[in-house]
């Protein structure tokens, strides 16, 4: 048996190398853990893709049961779970997104 | 719905009950933490399990009663060598003020 929701999820996750679970669009975040994670992505110059969870209720739902992770934002690169706000920042202050993103072939600033 | 800092602290000492923790209500409102865990329960973890663990510790409350919580875990300073990721506890800087929505 497959979940709609689950399947459309992954289909979201394929469709580009970053994408952002967040609340709000990167322009305008509505949480102050979403704004965080887009502001250190457009500092390193990832282009990335947000997906709006509050503007969609079955994915705002169904993203946490996917990861089995509670909270928004989430992040993932290239169909990877990388974290959440708290560990994009840690990952980001100790050098390791960067490295991360140019393994995966991922044009950043620091690549 | 806010939840107390006290509870979250006695759910994670329930949980790790050799961890050195830290609560603080960064907002004053009782609906934005932060949190420090440092266990050896974390050695050879990724931060994405870490991370779960505490959020299990919490039994659910996360995303739920507890709306926000800013989280650092660690491996305390002494557990280091043993395969641990990350640095020290008592290496990391302050935690942020960040503020959820």
């Amino acid at each position: 048996m497959t979940n709609p929701t689950a399947e459309r999820i992954k289909d979201i996750i394929a469709s580009s190398d970053v994408v952002l679970f967040m609340k709000g669009v990167p322009a305008a975040p509505q949480c102050g853990f979403s704004g965080a994670v887009v502001q250190i992505l457009a500092g390193l110059k990832v282009p990335f893709k947000g997906v709006d969870v509050l503007s969609d209720p079955q994915v705002r739902e169904g993203i946490k049961s996917f990861s089995n992770w509670p909270t928004i934002p989430q992040l993932y690169v290239k169909g990877e779970f990388l974290g959440g706000a708290d560990i994009v920042r840690e990952m980001f202050q100790a050098g390791e997104l960067a490295a991360l993103l140019s393994d995966k072939g991922i044009q950043s600033a620091a690549t | 719905m806010a939840m107390d800092g006290t509870e979250i602290e006695r759910l994670l000492k329930q949980a790790f009950p050799d961890a050195q923790i830290a609560v603080v209500d960064l907002r004053g409102d009782g609906d934005h933490y932060g949190a420090r865990v440092a266990s050896a329960s974390f050695v050879g973890k990724s931060r994405i399990q870490q991370h779960k663990m505490v959020y299990d510790a919490l039994q659910g409350q996360m995303g739920g009663a507890l709306h926000a919580l800013a989280l650092e875990t660690a491996v305390p300073a002494q557990n280091l060598d043993a395969g641990a990721t990350g640095p020290a506890f008592a290496a990391r800087p302050q935690l942020h003020s960040i503020s959820g929505d």
